[in-house]
């Protein structure tokens, strides 16, 4: 293990893979302080240029983007008020508060120095799952994988949305369009209508792109907002880091807290966040200013949402079970650079996924830097309009989905699924759980498949498959009371 | 028109997909039928208690009072929706490259209100990212009817 993991070290230090790693950093600060984009934009625009990477390097990108996105979206929650993704809301109860007494630099730095701290826990709770997993993964067979496909997406169907109905809907309509194409295992196309195009299936960045960043496109022209109006940093980022260092252990119960949280599936940004600002605000002592610009206010969430990253690779990397858009779209990223997530991961495959670990660690370190240097610069950046960022991004949007299958149709159903997804977001239909069941169709067809022509329906009643059951119920109870404390949290922050 | 009918409409036009799927899956080869037909099923089953739900919701009257959608923004919506398709529909006739210069600055002085004078060499500096990134990356794009 420690031979695995000086050799990946040195396989990520390539100075290819540091590029790929930083431009990847460069787009999630991108995505982070565009308000409401959030990690499955930033996946889905760097999804389609992958193709051709080796594993390595594809994740450099991949994983580069993500660590930093929450780091990002600090930006436009001290500047503006407005979370930058769903994991930075809590963040505006003292951020915004700092801002307006001419303090934003101080919180800024504040959340960069938490958010490197919490994002290392992380990549560090996912190491040591590793040799957890993996005697569990050498004993799981085809029915137990099954099992886990269908935990990740209940578990994603019920806590995703605001309706669990919808969510497992969704979930449902997303296997229906993942089983269009040719069928595994018979010669037979499905929902194909003779067109050559769909025998391969609706490919996935086209997917993702469609349903995630085109509809925060439209939704961006429409508001005509920008991040800030004045881009002028008041106060100290170098006080901020102070602060973060005199409460180290807040720091760290937080990145254990996000980290532990995040390997739920379906908890998302959002619940980590509240969860980590409520424990802090009622465990620490003298609160009293918490809502009104207190430090630890900023460094509770901040240390609990980036190492969340971590905690929720352990189900997609380990076990095939993404538990958001964004590790959804990654596991689907892996199948492009020839990986697949699963027992392999531990195997054949560790290298790759100790590489991920260290590209966590790296990137959460050397993006939070970049922010602490070039927080004034981007703060001036987030006063442009969107508008002004937006046709830039459709082009970019345009050339990703066209590399998929370079046809047409990539094209045209990058904008019908665009147009589906904004319905849905609209019409508040959770679109994590359609991404969900879309990546997860295929594998869990496969396994029903081969768990029925080896077992026939006693596979139901191995012992390992009733208890990954009990799990599934275990897990959807503790969602819920964690979902209902996160919304607790939620409407005390509102009110006050 | 109010979001909870169009919400229901979505609902309803679900349903009518959701039947359509479980019927063609029904005519599969059976190896390729069971797992889109018993989803098809389960999907159907929900979709009719998510259109119960709410149904029953607007009877009682317990819809959300902004449940009506502003006219003005549904105008933004649909502009820049034809704005995409349009665009689209611009790469189909001329092009990938051509398309964009002209949906790139047709929007930049139309919509973000940019004068001539900027907005022509930001186009100019964008095509020249997009070829240069092209030829690093190996990208290809769609030529339209007139084979550029």
């Amino acid at each position: 293990m420690a031979a695995t993991a000086i050799e990946a070290l040195v396989t990520v230090l390539d100075p290819l893979r540091i590029m790929y790693m930083f431009f990847g950093i460069s787009v999630g600060i991108i995505i982070g302080f565009l308000p409401g984009l959030g990690g499955p934009v930033g996946m889905s625009i760097l999804l389609p240029f992958i193709f051709g990477m080796d594993p390595y390097t594809g994740m450099a990108l991949l994983i580069g983007m993500t660590a930093i996105v929450h780091t990002g979206d600090t930006f436009p929650s001290v500047l503006l008020g407005v979370p930058g993704s769903s994991g930075s809301q809590a963040t505006i109860m003292d951020g915004y508060p700092l801002a307006k007494k001419g303090e934003a630099a101080r919180a800024l730095g504040a959340a960069f120095f938490s958010s490197i701290i919490g994002g290392v826990i992380g990549a560090i709770v996912l190491f040591l799952a590793i040799p957890i997993g993996r005697p569990l993964m050498q004993a799981f067979g085809s029915p137990e994988l099954f099992m886990l496909s269908i935990l990740g997406l209940s578990m994603v169907g019920t806590l995703a949305g605001n309706s669990p109905v919808r969510g497992i809907l969704a979930g449902a309509i997303g296997m229906l369009l993942g089983t269009i194409g040719g069928a595994p295992g018979v010669a037979e196309y499905r929902y194909t209508f003779d067109w050559l195009y769909l025998t391969n299936g609706l490919p996935l960045a086209v997917f993702a792109l469609g349903l995630f960043a085109l509809p925060e496109m439209i939704d961006l022209l429409v508001k005509k907002q920008s991040i800030s109006s004045t881009g002028k940093l008041g106060g100290s980022q170098l006080q901020g880091v102070k602060d973060a260092i005199k409460n180290k252990w807040l720091i760290f119960r937080s990145g254990v807290m996000g980290a532990v949280i995040g390997f739920i599936p379906g908890l998302g940004g959002s619940v980590v966040d509240w969860i980590s600002y409520g424990t802090a605000k009622q465990t620490l002592k003298n609160t009293e200013n918490f809502g009104k610009g207190d430090i630890r206010g900023v460094i509770a969430p901040e240390g609990a949402n980036n190492a969340k990253e971590g905690g929720a690779l352990i189900p997609t990397l380990l076990f095939g079970i993404p538990g958001s858009g964004t590790t959804a779209i990654l596991l689907g990223g892996l199948i492009l650079l020839g990986v697949q997530a699963g027992p392999n991961m531990l195997e054949g495959d560790l290298p790759v996924t100790v590489s991920i670990v260290w590209t966590l660690a790296l990137a959460n370190i050397f993006g939070g830097i970049v922010c602490i240097l070039l927080a004034k610069q981007i703060s001036k950046i987030s006063m442009i309009q969107a508008d002004k960022l937006v046709p830039f991004l459709i082009i970019i949007m345009m050339m990703g989905a066209y590399q998929s299958t370079r046809h047409w149709g990539d094209l045209i159903f990058f904008i019908v699924l665009g147009l589906f997804g904004w319905a849905m977001k609209h019409l508040d239909w959770p679109r994590a759980p359609l991404l969900v069941g879309f990546v997860l169709a295929l594998p869990s067809e496969r396994y029903l498949h081969l768990s029925m022509s080896r077992y026939g329906f006693e596979w139901l009643f191995h012992p390992s498959v009733l208890a990954i059951g009990a799990v599934i119920i275990l897990l959807l109870a503790a969602g819920v009371y964690m979902r209902r404390i996160s919304n607790r949290e939620m409407q005390k922050g509102e009110k006050s | 028109m109010t979001k909870s009918a169009l919400s229901i409409a979505f609902s309803a036009g679900l349903f009518l997909v959701l039947i359509w799927m479980a019927w063609e899956a029904a005519n599969f080869q059976e190896l390729a039928s069971y797992f889109p037909f018993y989803i098809s099923l389960i999907a159907i089953v929900l979709i009719v208690v998510d259109l119960i739900t709410q149904l029953r919701k607007v009877r009682k009257k317990e819809v959300d009072d902004k449940d009506e959608i502003s006219k003005k923004e549904t105008g933004a919506v649909i502009k820049y929706i034809l704005w995409f398709v349009g665009y689209l529909l611009m790469m189909l006739l001329i092009g990938f490259l051509i398309g964009t210069s002209v949906f790139l600055l047709l929007f930049l002085l139309l919509e973000t209100k940019l004068k001539l004078i900027k907005a022509v060499p930001i186009t100019a500096l964008t095509i020249a990212v997009i070829l240069l990134l092209g030829r690093i990356m190996s990208l290809e794009w769609p030529s339209g009817m007139i084979g550029i």
